[in-house]
């Protein structure tokens, strides 16, 4: 595939552009890396203490916990420097929603939702991991998938 | 403000609900209400402090709603009964009181239970649909 990369200094914003005249194998790898792409976010793990760059696309949800913002990946835990207000300003468009007050969820890492008995919804996230849908947020929550929806 | 307008607005429909079943089981059973004022009044006041016992759910956000819905039943009808027992040492009540009483809440409260339930699960799984959608189409415009 050919890339062309191109510097403009007067561009409003930056943007990919995908060409393709059949969408083959390459160009849907292509296609699903870019739709979890939405900037880079300095995670810090706080045991090692070792830093990394966090894709919004890998990340599961966001939790906050005594004030301190916590990134949930598949298999890691990442300390942010951003609250869930912020967050949500800067990479909400990247798929996140908010299911409690302190937690923020990536809607493309929700398996599906889990109807309980006694009526509480819990959200079945990719890695197995149950996590509950409060009911203040439940009608945001279900708008916000409408309007996603609309959307694409 | 939003709260009373909702409040006032919900004591409309339930009253509503409450006064067509009471018709339509007097019109079922062939037999009509010789103390209709003193009734209908008595339904009123039930209507305003079952429809604030409801309202009384979003203190209750933490608890599985079914467990409030059971609750809020459970203090309702107590509070009726115990309301029918006081008002019967002071004046003379139907001999069918507690029954009508008890058939009166309890068949709204287990359709309108019931309907609630029913929309709780279709909206799970028309957000369930959204969420399939969402993740074919992915984080990207189509052009």
């Amino acid at each position: 595939m050919k890339i062309n990369v191109y510097h403009e200094p007067g561009l409003e914003e930056n943007h990919v552009d995908l060409h393709y005249n059949v969408l083959d194998e390459e160009t849907t790898a292509i296609k699903q890396y870019l739709s979890t792409f939405g900037g880079v976010i300095a995670g810090r793990d706080e045991e090692t203490e070792r830093e990394r760059m966090l894709i919004p696309g890998e990340i599961l949800y966001i939790e906050v916990v005594e004030r301190k913002t916590y990134a949930y990946l598949k298999d890691s835990v990442w300390r942010i420097s951003y609250g869930l207000q912020q967050f949500m300003d800067e990479f909400g468009c990247a798929g996140f929603a908010r299911n409690n007050k302190s937690m923020l969820v990536n809607v493309y890492h929700i398996q599906e939702l889990k109807a309980q008995v006694n009526m509480r919804v819990n959200i079945l996230m990719d890695n197995g991991e149950l996590i509950v849908l409060n009911r203040s947020y439940k009608n945001e929550f279900y708008k916000y998938l409408e309007k996603r929806v609309a959307e694409s | 403000m939003k709260i009373v307008k909702d409040y006032a607005y919900s004591v409309c429909v339930v009253f509503t609900v409450l006064a067509l079943t009471k018709v339509l089981m007097e019109g079922i059973g062939g037999k009509s209400d010789p103390h209709y004022i003193m009734n209908f009044g008595v339904l009123f006041i039930i209507t305003c402090f079952a429809t604030f016992v409801l309202f009384m759910h979003r203190i209750f956000k933490k608890t599985p709603l079914l467990f409030v819905i059971i609750g809020q039943y459970v203090v309702v009808m107590g509070m009726v009964l115990l309301g029918i027992f006081v008002t019967s040492k002071f004046v003379e009540i139907s001999s069918n009181a507690y029954r009508d009483m008890f058939l009166q809440i309890t068949i709204p409260y287990i359709v309108l239970a019931g309907v609630y339930y029913i929309l709780y699960f279709k909206e799970i799984k028309k957000a369930n649909l959204n969420l399939n959608e969402i993740k074919k189409m992915g984080n990207i415009k189509e052009v």
